[in-house]
């Protein structure tokens, strides 16, 4: 959220240039305003905040495998790049999967944050739907959504974590 | 007919000096072993040999062709790839590959270095884990084997590629004591077939029976060279004395 904010605000307090609103404008016709400026925002933030986070599991995965593993291959006269695919990969997949699963369900419990700059996310539309309608079933419906995308994913992803679960690393 | 010749490797960790002037030479098919205490730069002399350490100096030879005299620093890879081919290595942690299987492990370098058809590889490990007394393994992953089995694996992952000379750094250290026996069987067998060997171990009765001759070394120099005879029954360095008094009273 604070990322959004950032990306969302700072531009105009530094530059004093209010360049998502203007995209908002630009894209605007008729009444209905357009948030196009503010989703490219949280695009944004979203990409580079979960693109750190996902660096930084790479680079942990790839930094916990043993040198042993490496010079193993070395001493069979393999190249790097054979070593890379053929020895460290596979082990770097199955000690990252765990972790990326819990991040990708983050991650997509993050979306609700859109709405704090007023985009148009899942949350949001039931919100307003339920206030205008004074319903619950959009919310209720909402949760739902949600449970079955995570559902998916993390059946997806408990397949290759069990399909990597022959070996041990 | 001398097969390695090194000549005055010298090799520096930063300030500290770990080799000092090491030199030696084998034959072919004879079995060297190294001793000596922790820290005396054994394994950072087997390192320098199958090119995962660069010495700062000296020459390493092997059938008479200079390999490297440490000087040019940083080697090519292909260069040091190629270096590397006339030398094996086992490693006193095994370092198997948990994703393939016993015979999987033995066949992938070959494979990846093109060295023979798919069915002639296969037949050369079948060969090797028949050798190794592996038989009923062959399909396993290595997490589903002991220390022991693990380590003749790997035993039989370096002869793949056949080697002129191959290395083991205390391939017995990290077992439990009732699992050496079988690996050091295997090695001595090895013995048996013309292997060339250079042979880091603390076992004492193994390099005295095994070895054609015997490196002590101590702070990075060797101490005292001969053949198990000399280095046991009748050594001279008061290092020397010491260390062997120490190793056999430990038993
Ligand atoms: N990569 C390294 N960096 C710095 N010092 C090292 C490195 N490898 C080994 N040494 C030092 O070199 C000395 C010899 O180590 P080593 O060759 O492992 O001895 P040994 O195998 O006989 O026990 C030790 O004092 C060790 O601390
Ligand atoms: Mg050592």
């Amino acid at each position: 959220m604070l990322q959004i904010f950032i990306i969302y605000y700072v531009p105009s307090l530094i530059f004093g240039s209010t360049i998502w609103r203007d995209i908002n404008l630009y894209f605007t016709t008729g009444d209905t305003l357009s948030y196009t400026g503010s989703i490219i925002a949280v695009l944004i933030a979203f990409v580079i905040n979960y693109a750190c986070y996902f660096s930084e599991i790479y680079r942990g995965g790839i930094e916990s495998i043993s040198k042993g593993q490496y010079e193993a291959g070395y001493v069979l006269g393999l190249t790097k790049s054979q070593i890379f695919k053929k020895i460290i990969l596979k082990q770097v997949v199955k000690r990252i999967v765990p972790p990326m699963s819990n991040e990708i369900i983050t991650l997509i419990k993050d979306t609700a944050l859109a709405n704090c700059i007023m985009v148009g996310e899942i949350i949001y539309k039931a919100n307003t739907l339920a206030a205008e309608e004074q319903l619950i079933w959009p919310l209720f419906f909402a949760g739902v959504f949600y449970l079955i995308f995570v559902g998916i994913l993390t059946i997806v992803l408990g397949k290759i974590e069990k399909k990597l679960s022959y070996f041990r690393s | 007919m001398v097969i390695l010749e090194v000549k005055n490797i010298k090799k520096s960790f930063g300030k500290t000096e770990v080799l000092k002037d090491i030199s030696f030479s084998l034959e072919k098919g004879e079995v060297l072993a190294i001793i000596g205490s922790s820290g005396s730069g054994k394994t950072t002399l087997l390192r320098c040999l199958n090119f995962l350490e660069n010495h700062d100096s000296g020459d390493i030879i092997v059938n008479g062709k200079l390999l490297s005299d440490g000087g040019e620093g940083d080697l090519k890879e292909e260069k040091l790839r190629e270096n590397r081919l006339h030398f094996g290595l086992v490693f006193q942690q095994f370092n198997l590959f948990p994703q393939y299987t016993v015979l999987q492990n033995i066949t992938l370098a070959p494979t990846l270095l093109k060295k023979g058809s798919a069915e002639e590889i296969e037949k050369n490990a079948l060969k090797l884990i028949d050798k190794v007394d592996l038989n009923e393994k062959r399909d396993f992953y290595p997490h589903e084997l002991s220390g022991g089995q693990q380590q003749r694996v790997a035993i039989a992952r370096a002869l793949a590629l056949d080697p002129e000379i191959l290395c083991f750094d205390e391939p017995t250290s990290a077992l439990d004591p009732e699992l050496t026996g079988e690996v050091l069987k295997v090695i001595r067998e090895l013995k048996g077939s013309d292997n060339t060997m250079i042979i880091v171990t603390h076992e004492m009765n193994f390099a005295k029976n095994v070895a054609d001759k015997i490196i002590f070394m101590a702070d990075g120099i060797i101490e005292e060279m001969g053949t198990p005879e000399e280095i046991f029954n009748n050594p001279k360095s008061e290092k020397l004395k010491v260390f062997i008094e120490k190793a056999f009273s430990e038993k």
